[in-house]
């Protein structure tokens, strides 16, 4: 039980860069110390599978039953490295922060660990639903501006360049670990609207999140270069170019970036490359779609 | 490998889920449990054997998931409630004929209480939206006769707004088309008698391209084939009756590869671990493909096609003709 | 993904073990605890397929997530040159990279270095894993080398089909001293998860 505690307050620390779960148990990899089974080098921890899935054994009932926050806290969290399909154990952390028990920025963090720490994780679309929780609970936009259509009529949260920023790179690193992920774009999608919703509050000259949405478009294009057969980042960039469109006031800044027929040029250009691609012909369709003159 | 369907074999495996509660995998799965005994019940049902397991202790368990706080079912004794186990708890007691156990006005106000204002349905109060929601919400309202309390047009406008150019579908506006997500849009938009919004002629070319060289189907472009897209594809070629657009005896070919033909149970894909999801999906898959012995899946509301017929709730669907021997 | 993982250079006899001369590594996309075994496992594939390539030949392996691309010079060098990419990385690229990379190292180590493995310097491979990830960089190449007729290469759908009558890939890394205890584990699991 005490293990339960240990691992949940591991993984809680912000000194911890990743985390990950590491094949066999103790003995493979050569760990003695009973009352500490993991692995920690220069901030990485790394899990041998069958002593989480021990304490994964130990922390069910500490949640189900135990209703004192340390406890809550430290059972969820093992659960969820176990499990990241466990619903009741988000939400005993969302009641957590709602309660003021749990730092919301501290469990922005701790998710992305757990995201991050294996394929089942970075696939998972509640772990994803979670962070947009997070992040709309951290930082609600004041005014009732910057209204999503595509985010339930909610105003989007008004999202800091610097935290965009972790997202993208956190939606990279998923994209690698479970190539093609369906909801680490769907996220993407979701911070794209939160900058859109922010250039649509600011003036256009002083807004940062604009020399950061112009890097994002660029590095959309670089990504698939890297990655032929990921249609979900070109039907990303779709929507990304088609929105483009409607920001009139940024065409001077965006330069190329606001023309169709620059996209449309790159998916030419990588289909004479790949031509054995499903997926570059189906970016080729969709750029012609979304571009205004279609 | 095996080119005949193993009835025998995958009820047993069914039957023999879950009864070891104190296994690891029992512990890791219980955020499903609801969900596999509807699942396992289901290809029972299809397989002709819906006595195989007991009713009583399945009805009691169901009752166990009840979430009185919230007024709908969790997956497992003990967990939040959640849209989608609430509707595999709605669809057990029915194919059990036991619905009279149910607080159907509080579900139904569970369920209503979960849409949005741009018309999509979370999960749970805390909010994660997805088409899937979407769909759970109108099925599990129509089953229970109170589709009447839905703001039908709210409901089919956020469907709208999910339709991508190739004719497709996905979990939430501005995201990638995906055969699940395709299944969930439509049968949710046949439920609601409102197929107009399908551009079906597009949408049959995009799930028909879902056809890999071996026979299986895939979720999106360039991935690897999956049985439970056996499924999800074909139920929404079923409901545009465009099932013949796609190489059946190919398909069936592959569903049969990914039994288990020791254990029983079919998997996602040959060689792998089965499991109850891909058990089902597999069967119901080959159900619509017309094999021979099976019972009809309705594949707008996932069950049984008897139980939706008795119902009154039969949409325009169209499988193949149920075969009477196997002559591939 | 389009990826180069690894390049090497190595000696290989007709018959017998194969000599690793020079390597280099892209680790960066996979995990800390990941990356030695991964790292070890890239050479034992390498040497793997070299030693199971004739001489002139040229091939391309696939296991798991990657493709091994072999290229057997032989001659009285008996020198051979391997490209592990992923499945996407494109056929005629890699090799041409291959033929620049054997080209290059002949001209830049001097052979009497050869029978010393740790004292050969060959920092051109960082550059080529580097430059050469964008593989419609390294088809520029190709557009002058018009003698490799792609037709001959032969793609191998698994391992096992250059592997000899009787061997298998699970034996040979169970037996290999080349991969530690973590790194065949590592192999295990990634094989399930596929
Ligand atoms: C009553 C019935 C039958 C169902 C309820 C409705 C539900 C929950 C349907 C869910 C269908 C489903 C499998 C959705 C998953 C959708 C999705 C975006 C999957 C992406 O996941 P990957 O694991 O990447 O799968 P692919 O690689 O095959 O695309």
């Amino acid at each position: 039980m005490a293990l339960v505690h240990t691992l949940g307050n591991l993984l809680m620390q912000s000194s911890v860069l990743s985390v990950e779960i590491v094949p066999g148990g103790m003995e493979q990899w050569a760990i003695g110390a009973e009352d500490f089974p993991f692995l920690y080098t220069d901030g990485h921890l790394g899990v041998p599978q069958r002593v989480l899935y021990q304490l994964y054994l130990l922390a069910i009932p500490l949640l189900n039953t135990n209703r004192d926050i340390p406890s809550q806290a430290d059972a969820s969290c093992v659960v969820l490295l176990a499990n990241p399909a466990h619903q009741t154990a988000l939400n005993t952390r969302k009641r957590l922060i709602q309660s003021a028990s749990l730092s919301a920025s501290a469990e922005l963090a701790f998710s992305a660990r757990v995201i991050a720490s294996s394929r089942p994780c970075a696939k998972e679309s509640i772990q994803w639903a979670h962070r947009r929780w997070l992040l709309a609970f951290i930082y609600p936009r004041a005014h009732s501006g910057g209204v999503s259509p595509a985010h339930d009529g909610d105003p989007v949260p008004d999202i800091p360049p610097e935290t965009i920023e972790n997202e993208f790179g956190l939606i990279s690193r998923c994209c690698e670990l479970y190539p093609r992920n369906y909801h680490a774009w769907s996220h993407h999608h979701f911070i794209v609207e939160c900058i859109l919703a922010s250039l649509g509050d600011s003036h256009p000259s002083d807004s940062p999140h604009l020399p950061q949405f112009v890097r994002q478009i660029q590095n959309l294009r670089h990504w698939i270069e890297c990655h032929v057969s990921d249609y979900s980042a070109m039907h990303q960039t779709c929507n990304v170019v088609s929105r483009l469109q409607s920001l009139h006031q940024y065409h001077t800044v965006l330069g190329e970036l606001a023309d169709p027929s620059y996209h449309f040029e790159h998916a030419m250009s990588l289909v004479t490359s790949f031509p054995g691609h499903e997926s570059l012909w189906m970016y080729l369709r969709a750029i012609i779609g979304a571009s205004p003159t279609n | 490998m095996s080119t005949e369907l193993l009835t025998a074999l995958h009820v047993q495996y069914i039957q023999t889920l879950g009864k070891s509660s104190d296994d690891l995998v029992y512990h890791l799965t219980a955020h499903l449990r609801l969900n596999a005994i509807y699942w396992g019940l289901t290809a029972l049902c299809i397989m002709g054997r819906p006595d195989a397991l007991d009713q009583d202790d399945v009805v009691k368990f169901v009752m166990s998931c009840w979430d009185e706080q919230a007024g709908g079912f969790g997956a497992h004794p003990g967990h939040d409630a959640h849209i989608h186990p609430t509707l595999s708890g709605i669809q057990i007691l029915l194919t059990y004929d036991s619905l009279h156990l149910l607080d159907v006005p509080r579900v139904v106000k569970f369920i209503l209480s979960l849409q949005q204002p741009s018309g999509v349905f979370a999960g749970d109060s805390f909010g994660e939206v997805d088409t899937r929601f979407s769909y759970i919400a109108v099925n599990a309202l129509s089953l229970l006769g109170c589709l009447d309390q839905l703001d039908i047009d709210k409901t089919v406008d956020y469907i709208k707004q999910c339709r991508n150019f190739d004719g497709g579908f996905g979990n939430s506006i501005g995201a990638e088309s995906h055969s699940a997500q395709v299944f969930v849009c439509v049968a949710a938009l046949a439920i609601l008698d409102r197929l107009d919004v399908v551009d079906s002629e597009t949408l049959g070319w995009w799930l028909a391209e879902r056809q890999l060289p071996n026979g299986g189907l895939n979720g999106r472009p360039e991935k690897l084939a999956d049985v439970c897209y056996s499924f999800w594809v074909l139920s929404a070629l079923s409901i545009l009756n465009k099932v013949p657009w796609i190489d059946c005896d190919n398909l069936t070919a592959f569903i049969l590869s990914a039994q288990d033909t020791e254990k029983g149970g079919i998997a996602d894909r040959p060689e792998n671990v089965a499991d109850v999801f891909h058990t089902q999906f597999g069967v119901a898959g080959l159900s619509i493909l017309g094999y021979p012995g099976l019972e009809d899946i309705d594949p707008v509301y996932c069950m049984p096609a008897k139980i939706i017929d008795a119902m009154g709730l039969r949409k325009g669907w169209k499988g193949l003709e149920r075969r009477t021997a196997l002559t591939v | 993904m389009v990826k180069i993982f690894a390049i090497s250079v190595m000696q290989a006899p007709p018959s017998g073990a194969s000599t690793v001369l020079a390597t280099c590594n892209d680790l960066s996309s996979f995990s800390f605890y990941q990356r030695g075994s991964v790292g070890e496992f890239m050479t034992f594939f390498s040497r793997t397929v070299a030693e199971r390539t004739g001489q002139g030949q040229r091939q391309s392996v696939q296991e798991n997530n990657y493709t091994a691309h072999v290229y057997n010079r032989g001659g009285s060098e008996q020198l051979a040159a391997v490209i592990i990419t992923d499945h996407e990385y494109p056929v005629r690229p890699a090799f041409s990279l291959l033929t620049k990379v054997l080209d290059e190292f002949v001209e830049k180590v001097p052979q009497p270095s050869w029978d010393d493995p740790a004292t050969i310097s060959f920092p051109e491979l960082q550059t080529y894993i580097s430059r050469y990830q964008d593989p419609r960089q390294a088809d520029t190449i190709m557009r002058v080398q018009a003698e490799l007729d792609e037709t001959k290469i032969v793609l191998h759908k698994t391992i096992e089909s250059v592997l000899q009558r009787g061997e298998r890939l699970d034996t040979l890394v169970d037996r290999s001293n080349h991969l530690s205890a973590q790194s065949k584990m590592f192999y295990k699991t990634a094989k399930k998860q596929n």
